[in-house]
C-alpha cells in the first residue's frame, strides 16, 4: 500500500532548506534527484535515488480552516500566519517504491517540521 | 453538506479560457455567493482566485480544476475531453443550502445560470437537482441521479453514463441538439408537459418540471408525476430503469474530432488508429501528444 505524509508548518519551507533535509535523510547513499520545482505549490516533484522514490506536492499557501478537523485530537497544528494560512505540503510513497523510501520521507518532513515550526503527520 | 447540484455538459474541451470567462462571469451574474475564491488541483486548495489571473486559474484545467466559494458552501469542478473516447466537458456545481439565501432563490438563480450558459458553452446537456434520498442508486430505491460518498451525496450523471441513457430528469434540464433529435425534434420538446419550457437556441431548451426546486424534497407525489409526465413525452426508453432497449444520442470521439494524440509509445487500437487518420484526412490538426513536452525553438 503507498503511504502518505503530510507537512504542516507556520513558515514555507525553502528549496535548500528541502534539499538539506532529504541529503541529511538519505546519507550514505548517492544524493537524491529532485525533478521538478519546489517553488511552485502546484508542481509535482519526482524524488528518486538508487534506492528512493517520493512524490512531493511542494508546499501551498492553504487556509487553516481548511485543515480543521483533518487529523487526530493528538495532532497540534501551529498557529496560523497573519492570513489565517498554513502551509501544507504532502509526500506520497508509492507501493512499488524501494524499501526505505517511507522512512526517508518522514525523516526529511519532520526535519522540515523542527526548522520551520510545524508538524510532520501521518494521516 | 451539499444539497444542490448542477452540471453542465458540452462538447468544447473547455480549455479556451474565453469559456472559462464565460462561465464565472454568468456564476457572478447568477449566483454571486458561488464565485470561486480558492482553487486548486487538490484538497486543500492552494491558490486564491484573482480575477486579474485569470488565465493561471483556468490553466489549473491541465491537471485538474476544483474551487469553492469564500463562504465554503459550494464547490465547482471542471473535467474537460482528454482521453480518446471522450464524448464531452463538464462542469459540476454543488453547494449547501445558503441560510441567507432561500433555496427557491438558489435554485432560480442557478436555473438562470443553467439557461444562459446554454449558447455560449453549447451545452449538450445539463441538470439542476436538489438531493433527495430515494434518488440514491446506492440505497435500493430504484434511483439514478445521486451516489455517496461516506456518507455524502454526490451527484451520478457522469459522461460514461450518458453514452447508454440519461440517468433521468431533474428538476431543471438544458437539452442541446443531440437531445432534441434524439426526442423527435424542436417540436416535441415544445409540446413537453413540464412547469417551464423555454427555448434557448436552435434546437436548444430548458425544461424545469414543477414551479418549485423544493418540490423534489417536500412535495414528492408531485414531482414525480410530472417527471413521470415528462419522461412518457420525451421516450421512455431514452431514461435509465426503461426495461428495455435504451437510446442515446451517439456523440463523436475525442479522437474522431482531432482532439487527442497519443503519447508516446503507446500501442494505439485499430479503432482510435482509424478515427485519428479519418481527421486528419477531414483537415483537422491533431494536437501534440500527451506527456510530450513541447522544446523552446531556442
Amino acid at each position: 500500500m503507498s503511504q502518505e505524509f503530510h507537512l504542516v508548518t507556520r513558515e514555507r519551507p525553502t528549496a535548500d532548506g528541502f534539499r538539506r533535509a532529504l541529503r541529511d535523510a538519505s546519507a550514505g547513499t548517492a544524493p537524491p534527484v529532485v525533478d521538478g520545482n519546489f517553488e511552485d505549490p502546484n508542481a509535482y516533484l519526482n524524488v528518486s535515488g538508487p534506492q528512493l522514490w517520493i512524490e512531493v506536492e511542494p508546499p501551498g499557501h492553504v487556509e487553516a480552516a481548511d485543515l480543521e478537523g483533518s487529523y487526530g485530537d493528538g495532532t497540534v497544528l501551529p498557529e496560523p500566519d497573519d492570513e489565517q494560512c498554513l502551509w501544507f505540503a504532502v509526500a506520497n510513497v508509492p507501493v512499488s517504491a524501494p524499501d526505505g523510501s517511507a522512512e526517508v520521507a518522514w525523516r526529511v518532513f519532520e526535519d522540515l517540521a523542527a526548522r520551520y515550526d510545524g508538524v510532520a503527520i501521518q494521516p | 453538506m451539499p444539497s444542490v447540484f448542477g452540471k453542465l455538459f458540452t462538447r468544447r474541451p473547455l480549455t479556451d479560457p474565453e469559456d472559462g470567462r464565460a462561465l464565472i462571469r454568468l456564476i457572478g451574474e447568477h449566483v454571486p455567493s458561488w464565485l470561486p475564491h480558492r482553487y486548486g488541483w487538490s484538497i486543500p486548495l492552494r491558490n486564491v482566485y484573482d480575477p486579474e489571473r485569470f488565465e493561471e486559474f483556468w490553466k489549473g484545467l491541465e491537471y485538474n480544476l476544483d474551487w469553492r466559494n469564500a463562504q465554503r458552501t459550494s464547490t465547482g469542478h471542471v473535467t474537460t475531453r482528454v482521453g480518446p473516447r471522450d464524448t464531452l466537458s463538464s462542469v459540476e456545481l454543488s453547494g449547501e443550502q445558503d441560510p441567507a439565501l432561500r433555496l427557491a432563490g438558489l435554485a432560480a438563480g442557478l436555473a438562470g445560470l443553467l439557461r444562459d450558459c446554454g449558447q455560449p458553452l453549447d451545452l449538450t446537456y445539463a441538470v439542476l437537482h436538489l438531493f433527495h434520498p430515494d434518488e440514491l442508486f446506492t440505497g435500493n430505491h430504484g434511483g439514478h441521479m445521486f451516489g455517496d460518498i461516506r456518507g455524502t451525496p454526490v451527484l451520478g450523471v457522469a459522461e460514461l453514463g450518458l453514452k447508454e441513457c440519461l440517468p433521468d430528469l431533474a428538476w431543471g434540464n438544458v437539452f442541446g441538439p443531440p437531445y432534441v433529435e434524439l426526442f423527435g425534434g424542436a417540436g416535441r420538446l415544445r409540446g413537453a408537459p413540464a412547469a417551464l419550457v423555454a427555448e434557448l437556441g436552435p434546437d436548444r431548451f430548458y425544461l424545469q418540471l414543477t414551479g418549485d426546486i423544493t418540490d423534489v424534497r417536500d412535495d414528492r407525489a408531485a414531482f414525480t408525476a410530472a417527471r413521470d409526465s415528462v419522461k412518457e413525452h420525451l421516450g421512455a426508453d431514452c431514461f435509465a430503469g426503461y426495461r428495455g432497449p435504451l437510446r442515446a444520442p451517439r456523440l463523436p470521439m475525442a479522437a474522431q474530432e482531432g482532439l487527442w494524440s497519443p503519447p508516446a509509445g503507446f500501442e494505439v487500437p485499430d479503432d482510435l488508429r482509424q478515427m485519428l487518420d479519418q481527421a486528419v484526412r477531414d483537415g483537422k490538426t491533431l494536437p501534440p501528444p500527451a506527456g510530450v513536452i513541447e522544446q523552446d525553438p531556442q
